[in-house]
């Protein structure tokens, strides 16, 4: 089916370009990938879709026809099995068409014998057959074939099990807008298709209805609401599962830039297989005032409620952020929130838990020299009946430079600190990640790159990533470009003596500029 | 979707292109007329800014010719255009990227009234904390699809940068490597999921079916329409986790973050030599049709041949 999907994309392109004054551009790069590993195939995520061979690109093209028709495709690596293809036709207002389509590998044992192929074809279409009124429609087909060891493998004694399914997806819908207020109805459906375990085989739809709009004559109050249907089942087993969910509110702008917002959830979940029904109720309030330019203050609150009808979770969240332009080039931002969750009737396993989360960042922005943006997060959650703890906290940096006569670097760090106390033991880890990119301007019709990410996880873990990459662009007459990339990837689990890998790839091509 | 039915969409689509040439939105403002005649004025001293929306589904030209699919102009978003023209002045043209965000929603709002654009400017986070539409949209220069500021569709991570981080952590989803993109999970903009409130786990069972349910046999951390309710998140660490299998604890930690090894359970298994992981019998962990324990349908034939060959045991005893 790609095939067919590429030469349709390519034959309605060519003719385009055939038939009408247009203009547009892109790039066309011809290649090679030289793959040398070592080590553990199944441990460097980064590295798991890499591929060796001659390598075809269409990158970046667009074309748009004077009558306001648009094409864009972006075809990466064509020939190799991580090919990652997008292709798009469209007309403001009138019609449009994306179809995408890419390959993904995960690799599970040391040879890299064992691996799961992910293929995903998708597409959507719309047209507008009248201004006020936008139909479309889409599907995907997703298959993921091969085979995977377990996590942990010593019961079924190493050996990879099989892995073979596909899921096709499909939706069609019809909005409708009209001078600030919008109708949509949408209808979708899942099949998923197991030819390992046909048990597994299900089904899924999916129903939606959604509106907005002013309340006539009060335009300052804009309300909102839908309802949405969803029902799954086994195709070979008596068990589904259904939920009704329903949702509504209303923003009402008050005068000196004050709002405050109101919304609602309804939702009833039952499932015959455990023969639970459950209700989620959720009544949500904000508040905001604004100083337009300067800065802004949000306060919310939220009740919700978890009701099986047997125990009945009931939990408050309360929130806060707010932002602060001292200057054009300066801002400031925090938020803050609390969520209690107590069981109001029966009981459940973790109890009583209390969540909390904090940021708080500030960002300096010069048009000229960059940006610069520092920011501290904060998680934490507490459950007393379990013994169970999560105190997480992150600081992070990054920020990108101008001021250099030949290049722009950016680049930043991050680190994450968690603590997790459990009932019978402790989990820690410290995380230092660094990244930067130094990209220089063209110079001698060269330009030259060097990135670097490094990621080292300590105390329960004792990891150690390196990915270094650089690059080398030399502009040749005529729009071409002869480009080389090394990369070098590195891994290593101090922990297990066989979780270590190191990868070179080397990236050699040939690129013209298109300009039509 | 089949072969056939693929062919249909692009011969459908190829059919409209070349058949219309009418666009039918317009700017609800203006008329198609005012639309062309004055942004014609602008770009007789501005006919450099014009051409760089010539990919854009903004775009004008400078020689009266305009296409028919202009539906904005230069007026549509400039207000003050009628001062600024009778007296041309940087201080008496309306830049919408220099407005407060309500002005600006309200400035695209006028063409682009989509479910995105009512959840952006009511029940959105990014509404509450004040995020502007030029914070991902960029509207001059830019051939992007949906004129985002980054066509990968991660352009999230220019702002969420802590975010970015997490994806080159030991084990993450494949974003980096373009397979996966942030709107694949995250539905930005939908009116019916704010931000703190309940839900099911639609999002992840969009892509992991086999491990979504239902099962008869539920484990009810899984599911959050359940009042245990914690849903995937309660042990996976979506964006990257320093675990393997995007595990926010490592092995058993995991489940100890809920439960304590039972009694019987301490045994010879759990000295040095032999120690089982707990999913190595409760490999079911997601929900099981076959047991309420989680426990591998086959464990018996797989793990008995293993202890009598490990050298423990044998049938005779």
């Amino acid at each position: 089916m790609n095939r067919k999907i590429i030469t349709a994309v390519l034959m309605l392109a060519m003719f385009v370009i055939n038939s009408a004054k247009a203009d547009g551009g892109g790039a066309v790069k011809i290649g090679y990938t030289f793959l040398d590993e070592e080590g553990n195939r199944a441990v460097n995520q980064s590295t798991y879709n890499q591929y060796e061979g001659f390598d075809f690109s269409l990158e970046k093209f667009r074309y748009s026809l004077d009558n306001g028709v648009r094409f864009s495709a972006d075809l990466k690596r064509l020939t190799l099995n991580n090919r990652n293809l997008y292709f798009g036709a469209e007309k403001s207002g009138l019609f449009g068409l994306r179809l995408y389509n890419n390959q993904y590998r995960r690799v599970y044992d040391y040879e890299g014998n064992s691996f799961i192929r992910r293929h995903t074809t998708s597409g959507k279409i719309w047209v507008y057959p009248h201004q006020y009124v936008k139909l479309y429609g889409g599907g995907s087909f997703v298959g993921r074939s091969g085979s995977a060891l377990q996590f942990f493998n010593v019961v079924n004694g190493g050996l990879p099990t099989a892995v073979d399914y596909e899921q096709k997806q499909a939706n069609v819908g019809m909005q409708i807008n009209y001078r600030g207020r919008m109708l949509l109805a949408e209808y979708g459906g899942i099949n998923y298709l197991n030819n390992e375990n046909y048990y597994l085989n299900q089904s899924r739809r999916r129903f939606k209805v959604r509106g907005f709009g002013p309340v006539p004559r009060y335009e300052w109050i804009l309300m909102h609401g839908g309802f949405m249907y969803y029902r799954t089942w086994y195709e070979n087993k008596d068990i589904e599962i259904q939920s009704n969910k329903g949702w509504g509110g209303l923003t009402v702008n008050l005068p000196e830039n004050f709002s405050v917002s109101y919304s609602f959830i309804f939702e009833r979940t039952a499932s015959d297989s455990d023969l639970v029904g459950t209700d989620n109720i959720a009544h949500t309030v904000y508040a905001s005032h604004l100083w337009p330019g300067y800065a802004g203050v949000t306060v919310g609150y939220q009740n919700d409620v978890s009701d099986d009808f047997e125990n009945v979770v009931k939990a408050d969240s309360y929130y806060f952020s707010g932002w602060i332009k001292p200057d054009t080039k300066l801002e400031f931002r925090v938020e803050h929130g609390f969520r209690a969750e107590k069981v109001d009737e029966g009981s459940r396993l973790p109890g009583v838990e209390d969540r909390n989360r904090f940021k708080v960042s500030g960002r300096y922005k010069d048009n000229h020299y960059g940006s610069m943006r520092i920011r501290y997060e904060g998680r934490t959650r507490n459950n007393d009946q379990l013994s169970s703890e999560v105190d997480f906290n992150r600081i992070s940096f990054d920020g990108n430079l101008f001021v250099f006569k030949y290049a722009e670097l950016s680049g930043g760090y991050s680190y994450s600190k968690g603590d997790y106390k459990n009932m019978e033991e402790r989990f820690e880890f410290r995380d230092h990640l660094v990244y930067g990119d130094l990209l220089s301007h063209e110079y001698y019709n060269t330009h030259l790159g060097l990135g670097v990410m490094y990621y080292r996880s300590k105390r329960d873990n004792d990891v150690e990533k390196i990915s270094l990459r650089l690059t080398g662009r030399y502009h040749l007459p005529n729009g071409y470009y002869f480009e080389v990339k090394y990369n070098a990837d590195n891994f290593d689990n101090f922990h297990v003596t066989d979780e270590y890998y190191t990868a070179n790839i080397v990236e050699i091509n040939v690129s013209k500029d298109l300009l039509f | 979707m089949t072969p056939k039915f693929i062919n249909l969409l692009v011969g459908a689509v190829v059919f409209l292109a070349l058949t219309f040439s009418v666009s039918f939105s317009e700017n609800p403002i203006y008329n198609k007329e005012e639309l062309i005649d004055n942004s014609a004025t602008c770009l007789d001293c501005h006919e450099d800014i014009g051409r760089t929306l010539a990919a854009s589904p903004h775009r004008v030209y400078s020689d009266n010719e305009l296409p028919v699919s202009v539906v904005s102009g230069c007026i549509g978003c400039h207000d003050g255009w009628e001062t600024h023209i009778e007296d041309p002045s940087a201080e008496n043209i309306g830049m919408p990227s220099q407005e407060p965000y309500t002005e600006q929603a309200e400035i695209c709002g006028r063409c682009h009234v989509t479910p995105h654009q009512a959840a952006m400017t009511t029940s959105d986070p990014h509404n509450r904390a004040q995020v502007d539409c030029l914070s991902c949209h960029k509207i001059h220069d830019n051939s992007n699809n949906a004129l985002v500021i980054d066509n990968t569709d991660n352009y999230c991570v220019t702002c969420h940068t802590a975010v970015k981080s997490e994806f080159s952590r030991r084990s993450a989803h494949p974003l980096e490597s373009g397979n996966i993109k942030c709107m694949d999970c995250h539905n930005l903009g939908s009116i019916e999921d704010p931000v703190l409130a309940v839900g099911m786990n639609f999002g992840c069972q969009e892509c992991h079916a086999e491990i979504s349910g239902p099962f008869l046999y539920e484990h009810k951390v899984v599911y959050n329409h359940l009042t245990v309710g914690g849903s995937c998140l309660e042990c996976h660490q979506p964006h990257g986790s320093p675990n393997d299998r995007l595990l926010n604890q490592p092995g058993d930690a995991v489940c100890k973050q809920c439960h304590m090894t039972p009694p019987g359970h301490i045994t010879e298994h759990s000295g040095l030599g032999t120690k089982l992981a707990c999913v190595e019998c409760h490999s079911q962990i997601h929900g099981s049709f076959d047991n309420s324990l989680f426990l591998d349908p086959e464990l018996g034939t797989k793990l008995f041949p293993n202890c009598n060959q490990s050298g423990c045991h044998s049938f005779a005893n």
